[in-house]
């Protein structure tokens, strides 16, 4: 379970978080989608401990957050940057050193169903192929918090596709809960069961996919727009 | 452990070009200085001659090879720090690599000395005026001091680079690297003052060791051929104790560093 309570984050002029109060349960896979520079990578960097809040305070688990959160999170980055001397496997072969819930027999079936050469270096990897590559290494852990920044931005359709399937077939939701941003909103809409729209470094909406789309007979898109405008 | 020894592995491959480059570096200047002096009858001296100016010149080794890693993991941040490892771990990792890395080329410039006193016949009058026993009394004491310079060097330079990122998502990087600059003036401004008091004697003179006492048996009064004189007498010492109050404040900075560095380095 994640807690952030009343957090905020201010950089040098701009405030990217104001006082966000939110609770990630176990077992969902959340959206957390919004304009760009509303908060999202923030959000979620804060949580992996890579950033500090400058009010209020973030639990993983009821372990209050720092840089060695790492141990119960599994961080996604919207960077593509990786050691470029390595290779696929190598890659692999480096994460599941320092990570001790790395599952190396995981790691293989989705670098397999992701179609991935192991023998490739990662500087020679296309940018689709490194969002492959970033999903096999995000995914093939088993913590309790998988975090995810933009993992389909740039990337073309058949990519996404694999990608959201992978998803669907790699994450264990009894025992992870999932926090995805991103502006492909259809792409990751049916995998979604909880959505937060972030605006200007507030939550400006949470709510379940599923009453969205039944009650108020919505797409989550046409929602995130009500709540722009 | 084997998560850090894998980590040491990554941290040597990603200062493998900047060791490579020392050593290429090291082999053309020696080259070159060797092939000048060739020309006129003295190549194996010149060579020797040059190695033997670079291995002073090791004790920056660390601050280089930190530099150069550090700024190539500058836009790996993430990937560097999402670790469960303490910060201590990751630092540690990298100096390990680097004294790998600097031991190779250290151990380069000295075998080439060596193979110049052995096998130069120049200076006959300077060299058999020392024991082969005294040339490795020297080597070691010297080789030992230029390890313990580069790790003070290196240590003071992370911990000011970890200072420096500390602030500069914060307040900026011009004003980062300003207070970065006068944190450095200052401490270095303290260390001179407080090296001149008695509170510094009384805490740092004691063991006292004289040079003479490690470098047994040396006739250090031989001429050269200006009759210029190199001597070592009893006046020439140290102390343990400014070893000892060196690493304490080194080791006191590298745990302020670990701490940074876990707590308040953002990505």
């Amino acid at each position: 379970m994640i807690k952030l309570e009343h957090v905020t984050k201010r950089y040098l002029k701009a405030t990217a978080l104001k006082t966000i109060h939110v609770t990630l349960e176990t077992g969902k896979i959340y959206g957390l989608i919004g304009s760009n520079g509303s908060g999202k990578s923030t959000t979620l960097k804060l949580i992996a401990g890579l950033i500090q809040p400058t009010k209020g305070s973030i639990e993983v688990d009821g372990i209050r957050v720092d840089r060695r959160i790492a141990a119960k999170v599994s961080y996604l980055s919207e960077l593509d940057e990786y050691y470029g001397f390595y290779n696929v496997r190598q890659t692999i072969d480096f994460f599941a050193s320092q990570f001790s819930d790395f599952n190396r027999e995981k790691a293989e079936t989705i670098r397999d169903y992701m179609k991935l050469d192991p023998e490739s270096k990662v500087k020679h990897l296309s940018k689709g192929n490194r969002g492959r590559l970033k999903m096999v290494l995000t995914l093939a852990r088993e913590v309790p918090v998988i975090l995810m920044d933009e993992p389909l931005s740039g990337l073309d359709p058949m990519v996404r596709d694999s990608i959201v399937k992978g998803l669907i077939s790699f994450i264990d939701l009894e025992h992870q809960v999932i926090l995805i941003t991103t502006h492909e909103i259809k792409e990751v809409e049916t995998l979604l069961d909880e959505v937060i729209v972030i605006k200007n470094g507030e939550i400006a909406g949470q709510c379940n996919v599923d009453d969205l789309r039944y009650e108020q007979n919505m797409t989550i898109v046409e929602w995130m727009t009500k709540i722009y405008e | 452990m084997s998560a850090w020894i894998s980590l040491v592995k990554k941290e040597f491959r990603l200062g493998l070009p900047a060791l490579l480059f020392t050593v290429i570096a090291l082999i053309f200047i020696v080259g070159l200085a060797g092939y000048f002096g060739a020309r006129h009858g003295h190549g194996i001296s010149a060579a020797a001659i040059a190695a033997l100016v670079l291995i002073p010149i090791h004790i920056f080794y660390l601050l280089c090879y930190m530099f150069d890693s550090l700024q190539k993991e500058r836009k790996k941040l993430h990937l560097w720090l999402h670790n469960p490892l303490p910060g201590y771990s990751l630092l540690l990792a990298k100096l390990v690599s680097a004294l790998i890395a600097m031991s190779i080329t250290l151990f380069l410039s000295c075998v080439i000395v060596l193979f110049g006193l052995k096998f130069s016949s120049d200076n006959k009058e300077i060299f058999h005026a020392f024991s082969w026993s005294n040339i490795f009394s020297t080597g070691i004491f010297s080789v030992i001091n230029i390890y313990l310079f580069a790790l003070d060097f290196a240590i003071w330079f992370i911990f000011l680079w970890v200072f420096y990122r500390m602030l500069t998502r914060r307040i900026g990087g011009f004003l980062s690297f300003i207070i970065t600059l006068v944190l450095f003036g200052v401490l270095a401004y303290l260390d001179n003052l407080l090296s001149g008091t008695r509170f510094y004697e009384w805490l740092t003179h004691w063991g006292k060791v004289s040079l003479v006492d490690i470098l047994t048996g040396f006739n250090f009064n031989f001429s050269l051929n200006h009759g210029s004189h190199l001597s070592v007498d009893n006046t020439t010492v140290f102390y343990i104790g400014s070893y000892v109050f060196e690493a304490i404040i080194v080791a006191i900075l590298f745990c302020i560093t670990s701490w940074i560095l876990d707590k308040k380095i953002e990505v």
